[in-house]
């Protein structure tokens, strides 16, 4: 055994040699060190590489060798001095000090700065030059470029994925603990607000996190740097920081045997797949950093639980499961850990397992925990989508490994290792837990159903219809409510009795396009760039909420092509906030979602969503296409004519919703089939764009029937008398097509002999209002390459068309747009043309590498600010990482850059990581909003002007009611306005059970009433809070749900 | 091959509605016992008795019921054992015992197949009956309790009324009402004993009651409760079993199968399983399983981890339902188990007709496995030369006419219905080849028609006349001569009787059966085997399952279930001038065997028309098969040879010294028959020389295709196609095999049965595969009696192995790693026995091409090699060379199920025509069955 025990120390001291392992003792700064940090936050900072979002799911090891030129000597001295000796020289302590302070200090102060007065003078915006921070950090670094970029801000990303783990609980179940790339989110569970942000610092992105055990307001993270921070995530300081020069995928905290200090259980990956058990400690604790592998493994491990402190570890791969037992449970140190492990393979592929420990007799609690007969269940769950639960399984073990060496022949006794099969998931198992008192076990997957096993009367008991696939689910540690993760980015808590949710938290669902799904070195010539379309994005005109449509559910492990995108999700750029989601076309929560072939019914595809000019009307436009498979039954061999077939019997439809101002949300107002047809097939033709009147109520649309039709409300009339129905004051509407005009191939072919086959060579063609909604331009660009394609001006009012410009070449249109008296198009270049002497003005040309044109036309996109007068355009860019080939995929970035028509030269240019999927001026005020491929939505505003965006920077809450709050409990400068809110559910809760209910949005909305730094007064605010509370409960104030 | 592949003849399904195992548990040594068998009650009143016969499943008899009767539940009770007078133990005798719709409880008698008592008693329908366990063999010696020691049977009844039957001095008596009808009068649907003192019975008001037997004392009433709103406020409870610790089961119509603590009768756990109503229940033998088949069409498993540990009521919950599965494709109606010392299976069976037997040890492991639904014994007879094919069911006869495909495609046309009087299930017809005479025999008499054409266009209806029969017992088999000048009658008890039918030419003339019936005796056999089923009483072995004429009609054979074949001979020409029937007293007779003297019983001895039947001077020669014969057949004969006539010679005379004259003459062609046993050995016999034939001495199992040495089910019948070449065609119900024997089948070390294993085998050319392929053929053998091993990627789990936490950068062989799915250990025995026999083939075929040069050319005709092969020869060209070899056999499982093959067509140079009938289960008439409420 000393062998045995001697290989791991061994690799260990070799290990030191390398700037692996290091202990970095942290402590709380003090303000004044604050205040230091503050100071010179200039100087430092060379870590935070803006580009990294997308290439963070890679191990990066380079980069944190990077980041310290020179740690080795240092390190490895570090290493000694703790070996050797505790008492440490007090310069040396004073030297890691400072270390520990310079690398903290980036990330402190990048956490902090947004709460402290900045006493730069230049900057006015506080929230502006936040944002902008690290892209002209980078900026600086790289080139010195022009001073005009100040001009406009970028700000730090909103949304984002949650990282496919488990949801935490706090042990006292009011908080609930989640990730997102750079910040670990908690959210308190009576409100499913937002509470405590947790940002991680440097390069690296969270990989996985976890509660300590020991103390239950601390919380351990682990980063793609290589770093575990310990974080009191109560007040959301920092309080130790350790470099283990790995990757941490997965994360459990036990309680070390014999002692009051927490055990890490971890998951690093590498080469090799290993197992390894922490002992961190701080300097505080007056103990040692140690560190005991356990198990190393060539496969790749999918899962990691910890059982009894400890005693049981089991960790599954693909398709084989690792169960772990600690032998001499007498000696409790770690390096004294010694696990006997039991691997079996199956023969399914296992996609979620859980484990649970019945102690027998546990009634009677005679026997101590050490009991050798502890029964491990263990459940599996399988991509058939059937669980396999084994009882017992040590017995099991036993048994086998008896027969195994008396075996003479005898067959192998393998009954004890039969599995129970429950199987009602059609698809793969998402998720597996079993209940606390190991009684149930409840489980979810891709058919949105949550199932709760009985498994002692063998029933089932299912909540269906949660709208999107299941990915994790968690029991709460006292067992009264389930954390459920779905696919659309939301968790919800339910409580396991009533099975209600409680808490449900949504983040923003707009496509995500993962690292997988993005096109490899290899395959970058013949990549789709499908997933990389546009998203249909609008800004509601009335309370600047972003719309855009999502899918319904986009599982991590979905790695396929587009998702449809039948539903619309409300966004509040303000409050960081998702609002509702509607569904805009027919879906499929709620029926069955499987043709009989098995596959998936696919939803209509949302395709464009406007809303008017006053924010009172929203038109989309879905389209639905059926599957090739299902064109089987006129198979007749000539693919291009079932192709052509399948065309045909596209369904497209305009819907105009009506903005429901009790139910808030939006009602189907009217349904237009076929707003654009093929005459001659009685087919649906594709709606090529659609737009909205700037100036008054009204959309226009085009098809790729070459027809450019206006939709305008009409009120409805009867005798002469305005039609009232309903609650509403204003008359019944009816929308209708106001005028048609017809799209002419070329300017010198009469219209005669347009044929079908003339038709489907559009190209592409976009629609593009002036400010006042007197001119429409339609351009058009054809599908032969050697036409230079057309701009139509149109008489919005005649329907007639005016003017066509044909000087410009628009092979490849990808965004129109009429400002003041400059018509702009964006093909392979940005041309502006004034349309008042009918001149061309000037062009710009765009640079897209790693797309071809054909591909560009959809990737490039184009909005016009009337506000400020300005466009913008982005452009994506698919480059080849610089160095090393190892990397697979190409790096993704978007360059986004603002244009004055005056002028030649782009007034501000970005590069913003990942790529973006639309683009919209932010309407109303100035600047644009930005959505991209990782569902982050930026905002990009002009810095010199007070007036602005009600765009806070993330991090900040605008401060709020200071004098009613403990002081005492807010830490430093971090006021968040989530304690009032606390507050004011006290005061709820206090009062009697009919009471209204008001929504989080309804109290920001008063909170937030003004401009952040322009606060009503006091006694308003009180007005208006009573005021939401004293009214009669609403009868239907639900969130749009859907 | 001209195949007619039909779908006509609408033999209808009939439902299994009960099964039993004959033994409960393996012997006292740990064994199987060998008379273990399996009953299987249907719908239509057949009960079909099956031996497991460790794996190869044969279904050995049928007996046939009759009109409106069901079995409805089946039971065995073994007698005590005894001792004779050496002191030997031996077995107490098996008794079967069935219900129907009647107030009365039947006892078959498994020698005959006849039933051979009914219960009385004053009482209603029976609805359910089980039999008390046996009695343990006390130390003290059972001998003061023999009264006791036999199994009582209880039966509940529509009334409720629970009756105790006594099977004591091999009888069946009515004992005492354990119970009398309750004020309800619920039906009592299922009973059960918990010891061999208490009952526990399930009734339709949703109680279970426990009685104590001997005083009738109601112990305990377990109420189920109703299901809750929106359901039936009664609960049906269908089942109940015990478990070996005391412990019992229910199912119930609300799809709950629940258990109770066999102490305090006080109610465990309950577990639903099914969506529908649990029809039946089994246990395993240890008790930690327990299987539930339903309306729903699952079969449950539920298992419990605590193993025999009685009245583990505190530990509440530790049963847990481990998976379910449909097997069947309607009702669950019956399951059975016997959890033995090998065999360890679950046998369910339902509306859809097909037994499905599910191991119970090696569950997961193994696969299931359908046995054939359709009769082993195919109901199909042909007469070729007339283009009639007659299918019979039940009571019902029906002939088609099949036009050739010349005629069109047109589908067959019923051109005769017979339904027969009287309500006993047809057991077996016969018919000439010429179509002229039908026979149809019950198990109450045997009728003869003739049948005649109405018209002289063909297409045209039959008109049924009947004919005379002198004899009025019923018969298990019959059989024509293909002339039609004799019919052999098996009789239940296995007596074999031969009838001479004068026909004439004329068509209006009816043919008559001549008063005498002559018996043909079969060979004593001795038998030293005295098991449970061959007693004193009766020989269960001894029944003839197969009988056959030769194709010249000069041979007939018979073969019963332990093996024995018997054949007899005419003696004599056909002479119409001598008398139609003479007596003779004499015994003695030169012709006769030596060993006539010690058995001799016939008194008579009758010559019809010159002729007479004589055993097989060689008969005694026929060794006696290694298993139950499934197949006997005779080897058409071209009919140029087939015909000796008597050369002008004058016929005999009575004399004074001989007053009963006739011709010793019997016939001297080779005659080849067919025996395939059932585990799938083809015995060719040369039956008047007594040996077996050339080809099936060179040709042992070992050479034969490893596709047919892996089929599952036996073989039901066979088709001779020897007209152009030998070949005979087998079948099964999922398989149709061609083997051409006219040449040898490839010996599986030569080089040349790695060419005729053919594309699909070609990995098998590697040696190490093939061992590979040979190790799973025997893990076959050593499976539980069900199907196949679960293959690998099937097993939930693969391998297994333990390696302590500094281990894992050992090299991985240093890890012992266990291969949880390893095939079974082959039996080096199997190898070595399979390698003699090779090779000793092999040996004999090198002696027969010394002797006789090549077999294969000089045994088939050669006129018809020049013609068949040099068309052949013409393809071959073209062909690579291992082509010729693939023909030695060819194999196609694409037809399934078979109802059976008959020939069509008379021979003279055409191609064999043939008609085979499917019987899809798709095609059953089958009941709506239950849908779930996830099912479409």
């Amino acid at each position: 055994m000393a062998d045995v025990n001697g290989m791991p120390k061994l690799k260990r001291k070799r290990e030191g040699a390398e700037p692996l392992r290091k202990k970095v003792k942290t402590q709380r700064k003090s303000k004044t060190e604050d205040a230091e940090g503050e100071t010179s936050t200039p100087l430092k900072a060379p870590v935070s590489t803006p580009s990294s979002s997308n290439a963070d799911m890679k191990p990066a090891p380079p980069s944190s060798l990077k980041k310290e030129p020179t740690p080795t000597p240092q390190r490895s001295q570090a290493n000694s001095a703790s070996a050797a000796d505790s008492s440490t020289p007090k310069a040396r302590k004073d030297k890691k000090r400072d270390r520990n302070q310079k690398k903290d200090e980036p990330k402190a102060s990048e956490a902090k700065e947004p709460f402290v007065e900045r006493e730069t003078p230049t900057t006015v915006v506080v929230n502006g030059d936040n944002a902008d921070k690290s892209t002209k950090k980078e900026k600086k670094q790289k080139k010195r470029k022009g001073k005009q970029n100040d001009q406009w801000s970028l700000s730090e990303p909103q949304g984002g994925w949650f990282l496919q783990q488990d949801p935490v609980f706090s042990p006292d179940e009011k908080h609930l603990l989640l990730a997102k790339l750079k910040t670990l989110e908690v959210y308190a569970t009576e409100t499913s607000l937002l509470a405590k942000e947790l940002p991680v610092g440097g390069s690296g992105v969270i990989l996985s996190y976890a509660t300590s055990s020991a103390q239950s307001n601390q919380a351990y993270i682990a980063d793609s740097a290589g770093m575990i921070t310990l974080w009191d995530w109560t007040n959301g300081s920092k309080i130790g920081r350790w470099d283990i020069g790995a990757n941490v995928r997965h994360l459990d905290v036990v309680k070390q045997p014999g002692s009051d200090q927490d055990l890490l259980y971890t998951h690093e990956t590498g080469n090799s797949h290993v197992i390894n058990v922490h002992a961190l400690r701080t300097g505080a604790q007056a103990s040692k950093t140690e560190l005991r592998r356990i198990l190393k493994t060539s496969k790749p491990i999918s899962g990691l639980q910890v059982l009894l402190g400890g005693k049981i570890v089991v960790a599954s791969s693909a398709n084989c499961v690792m169960v772990g037992k600690r032998a001499k449970l007498h000696k409790t140190a770690v390096q004294d850990f010694e696990y006997v492990w039991r691997e079996f393979e199956t023969s399914g592929r296992i996609t979620t397992f859980s484990a649970y420990i019945h102690i027998p007799g546990a009634e009677k609690s005679k026997k101590p925990l050490q009991d050798p007969r502890d029964n491990l269940d263990l459940a599996i769950g399988d991509s058939e989508g059937v669980i396999h639960l084994f009882e017992d399984i040590f017995t099991s073990f036993a048994a086998i490994e008896k027969s195994q060496k008396e075996k003479a022949g005898k067959a192998i006794g393998l009954e004890s290792l039969r599995p129970k099969r429950l199987h009602w998931h059609r698809e793969a198992v998402g998720s597996l837990k079993w209940s606390r008192d190991g009684n149930y076990l409840i489980s979810g997957g891709d058919e949105t159903v949550l199932t709760i096993w009985q498994l002692s009367t063998g029933k089932q008991q299912h909540l269906p219809h949660l709208t999107a696939a299941i990915e994790n689910v968690v029991v709460s540690p006292s067992g009264a409510s389930y954390a459920i993760s779905l696919a659309n980015n939301s968790v919800i808590v339910l409580s396991t009795s009533e099975l209600l949710a409680k808490t449900n938290i949504i983040g923003l669902q707009s496509r995500r396009v993962d690292q997988e799904q993005q096109p490899r070195e290899s395959n970058s010539s013949t990549y789709s760039f499908e997933l990389f379309g546009p998203v249909p994005m609008t800004v509601d005109s009335k309370n600047s909420h972003v719309i855009f449509a999502t899918p319904s559910s986009q599982p991590h492990r979905h790695h396929g092509g587009l998702l449809p995108e039948p539903y619309a999700q409300t966004y509040d750029i303000a409050t960081h906030r998702a609002v509702a989601r509607q569904a805009l076309t027919r879906n499929n929560a709620t029926d069955t979602n499987v043709d009989p072939e098995g596959q998936r019914v696919r939803e209509p595809n949302v395709q464009f969503i406007q809303t008017s000019h006053d924010g009172m009307w929203l038109a989309t436009v879905d389209e639905w296409l059926p599957p090739s498979s299902a064109m089987g039954h006129i198979e007749e061999g000539d693919l291009k004519a079932n192709e052509e077939e399948r065309l045909f019997r596209r369904e497209s439809y305009l819907k105009i919703w009506r903005w429901d101002e009790k139910g808030a949300q939006w009602v189907l107002d009217a349904r237009i089939d076929a707003p654009h047809f093929h005459k001659g097939v009685a087919a649906h033709a594709r709606v090529v764009d659609l737009v909205a009147d700037p100036s008054c109520t009204g959309f226009a649309t085009v098809g790729d029937d070459r027809i450019v039709r206006v939709w305008r409300p009409k009120t409805r009339t009867r005798d002469g008398i305005v039609v009232r129905g309903g609650d509403r004051m204003q008359g019944l509407v009816t929308w209708s097509l106001d005028r048609s005009i017809g799209i002419p191939s070329k300017l010198d072919i009469d219209e005669s002999d347009q044929t079908l086959q003339d038709l489907s060579t559009l190209q592409s063609c976009h629609l593009a209002f002036s400010a006042d909604g007197s001119a429409l331009a339609a351009g058009v660009s054809w599908a032969s390459g050697t036409d230079p394609g057309v701009i139509h001006i149109i008489d919005a009012d005649e329907g007639i068309i005016r003017r066509s410009i044909t000087e410009i070449d628009i092979t490849e249109l990808s965004g129109l747009g009429i400002f003041g008296r400059y018509l702009i198009a964006v093909s392979n270049t940005i041309v502006v043309w004034d349309m008042v002497i009918d001149q061309f003005v000037h062009s710009m040309p765009i640079d897209t590498p790693g797309v071809d044109t054909a591909h560009r036309a959809q990737l490039v996109r184009l909005a016009v600010n009337e506000e400020d007068g300005t466009f913008a355009v982005s452009a994506p860019r698919f480059e080849k990482e610089e160095k090393a080939g190892s990397r697979r995929f190409l790096k993704t970035s978007t360059r986004v850059s603002v244009f004055d028509p005056n002028h030649p030269k782009a007034l501000w240019n970005r590069s913003v990581p990942g790529i973006v999927l639309a683009l919209a001026s932010a309407k109303g005020g100035r600047g644009y909003i930005t959505l991209d491929a990782s569902s982050s939505i930026r905002t990009i505003s002009p810095k010199a002007t007070t007036q602005q965006l009600p765009t806070p920077p993330p991090e900040t809450m605008p401060l709020l009611l200071t004098d009613s709050v403990d002081v005492d409990e807010i830490d430093d400068a971090k006021q968040k306005p989530y304690l009032q809110l606390d507050a004011s559910e006290e005061l709820l809760r206090d009062s009697e059970n009919d009471k209204p209910v008001v929504r989080p949005e309804q109290l920001q909305a008063i909170f937030e009433s003004g401009s952040s730094n322009a606060l009503p007064a006091v006694r308003d605010l009180f007005d208006a809070i009573v005021g939401l509370y004293a009214r009669k409960p609403r009868a239907s104030g639900v969130v749009g749900a859907v | 091959m001209d195949i007619h592949r039909s779908r006509f003849v609408p033999f209808p399904s009939s439902a299994i509605n009960a099964l039993a195992f004959s033994h409960a548990d393996p012997t006292d040594d740990g064994k199987d016992p060998e008379c273990l068998r399996l009953a299987i009650g249907r719908a239509n009143g057949n009960i079909e008795i099956w031996n497991p016969a460790y794996g190869a499943w044969v279904q050995e008899r049928v007996f046939c019921g009759g009109k409106d009767r069901s079995v409805e539940g089946l039971a065995w009770t073994q007698e005590p054992d005894r001792k004779d007078d050496q002191g030997r133990i031996i077995l107490g005798r098996l008794r079967l015992f069935s219900i129907g719709y009647s107030s009365s409880v039947t006892e078959w008698d498994l020698a005959t197949g006849l039933p051979l008592r009914h219960s009385n008693g004053n009482h209603s329908e029976v609805w359910c009956f089980a039999a008390q366990p046996k009695a343990k063999p006390t130390p003290k010696g059972s001998v003061a309790q023999e009264e006791d020691a036999s199994q009582k049977l209880i039966a509940g009844c529509a009334d409720g009324t629970l009756v105790l039957l006594s099977t004591a001095d091999d009888d069946l008596q009515f004992e005492k009402f354990v119970a009398r009808s309750t004020a309800k009068k619920a039906r009592a649907l299922s009973v059960t004993f918990k010891d061999r003192k208490i009952a526990l019975a399930g009734f339709a008001d949703s109680m279970i009651r426990v009685y104590d037997t001997r005083s009738g004392y109601v112990i305990r009433n377990i109420s189920l409760g109703s299901a809750g709103p929106g359901r039936p406020k009664e609960t049906l409870v269908w089942n109940i079993k015990c478990l070996p610790n005391g412990d019992f089961v229910s199912g119930d119509s609300n799809g709950d199968v629940r258990i109770y603590d066999g102490r305090n009768y006080s109610h465990i756990q309950r577990i639903s399983g099914h969506e529908a109503d649990v029809l039946d229940l089994a246990v395993s033998r240890d008790g930690t399983m327990i299987f539930s088949g339903g309306m729903d069409r699952r079969s449950c498993l539920y298992t419990s981890n605590k193993k025999s540990a009685s009245g583990m009521a505190s530990q509440g919950g530790k049963w847990r339902k481990v998976s379910h599965q449909r097997y069947h494709d309607h009702d669950v109606k019956a399951m059975a188990t016997y959890d033995g010392a090998k065999l360890s299976i679950l046998v369910s069976g339902g509306i859809d007709t097909q037994p499905i037997i599910v191991p119970i040890r090696q569950f997961g492991k193994e696969l299931s496995r359908g046995l054939p639904a359709l009769p082993h014994s195919p109901p199909l007879v042909s007469a070729p030369e007339a283009r009639l094919m007659v299918g019979w069911w039940n009571c019902e006869l029906r002939v088609w006419r099949v036009k050739s495909r010349d005629d069109g495609a047109e589908r067959p046309k019923v051109v005769a219905r017979l339904a027969l009087q009287g309500d006993e299930n047809i057991s077996s017809a016969t018919i000439t080849q010429d179509g002229g005479m039908l026979a149809v025999a019950t198990v109450r008499e045997v009728k003869l028609f003739q049948l005649v054409e109405t018209s002289l266009d063909a297409g045209s209806g039959l008109r049924i006349k009947k004919l005379e029969i002198p004899s009025t017992v019923g018969a298990r088999i019959v059989r024509f001569t293909p002339d039609g000048k004799w019919l052999a009658i098996v009789t239940a008890t296995n007596e074999t009787r031969m009838a001479r039918i004068i026909r004439s030419d004329g068509p209006l003339d009816r043919p008559r059966v001549l008063r005498k019936l002559l018996p043909l005796p079969r060979l004593p056999r001795d038998h030293p085997l005295q098991d449970s089923l061959n007693g004193s009483e009766g020989r269960y072995g001894r029944s003839v399952t197969h009988a056959e004429f030769s194709t010249d009609g000069t041979i007939f054979a018979v073969a019963d279930l332990a093996g024995h074949v018997d054949t007899w001979v005419t003696e004599g020409h056909e002479d119409l001038t001598a008398p139609e029937v003479d007596i003779g007293e004499t015994i003695e007779s030169s012709a006769d065997d030596d060993d006539s003297d010690d058995e001799e019983v016939s008194q008579e001895r009758i010559t019809f028309l010159g002729q007479r039947w004589i055993r097989n001077p060689t008969a005694h020669l026929l060794p006696c098969l290694d298993s139950a014969p499934a197949l006997l057949s005779f080897q058409p004969i071209p009919e140029d040879t087939s015909h000796p006539e008597p050369n002008g010679k004058p016929a005999f005379h009575p004399t004074r010294r001989n007053p009963h004259p006739h011709s010793h003459d019997i016939p001297e062609t080779e005659h080849c028959l067919l025996i395939v046993s059932a585990d799938g050995q083809l015995h060719l016999f040369d039956v008047l020389a007594g040996r077996l034939s050339e080809w099936s001495r060179r040709n042992p199992p070992s050479s034969y295709p490893s596709q047919y040495r892996k089929l599952r089910s036996s073989a039901k019948g066979c088709i001779w196609d020897v007209s152009q070449q030998e070949r005979i065609w087998l079948y099964g119900e999922g398989w149709l095999f061609m083997f051409d024997i006219s040449r040898d089948l490839p010996i599986p070390d030569s080089a040349a049965f790695d060419l005729a294993s053919g594309a699909d085998e070609a990995e098998t050319r590697a040696s190490k595969k093939r061992k590979r392929d040979a190790a799973k053929e025997n893990a076959r053998k050593g499976t539980s009696g069900a199907g196949d091993v679960v293959p690998e990627r099937d097993a939930p789990v693969t391998k297994l192995r333990k390696y302590g936490s500094g281990q894992y950068t050992a090299q991985p062989a240093q890890i012992t790693q266990i291969a949880l799915h390893a095939a079974r250990v082959t039996t080096e025995t199997d190898m070595e026995y399979d390698n003699d026999h090779s090779a000793l083939a092999s040996l004999r075929r090198q002696e027969g091409s010394t002797s006789h040069g090549v077999n294969g050319v000089v045994n088939g005709d050669p006129s018809l090699t020049s013609l068949g092969l040099v068309e052949r020869e013409g393809k071959q060209d073209a062909l690579e060379p291992q082509k010729q070899n693939q023909e030695h056999w060819w194999h196609t499982f694409k037809y399934r199920p078979i109802l059976g093959i008959v020939p069509m067509g008379g021979g003279g140079g055409e191609p064999l025509e043939v008609v085979l009938v499917e019987r899809p289960s798709w095609d059953l008439d089958l009941p709506p069955r239950f849908m779930g409420a996830h099912e479409g």
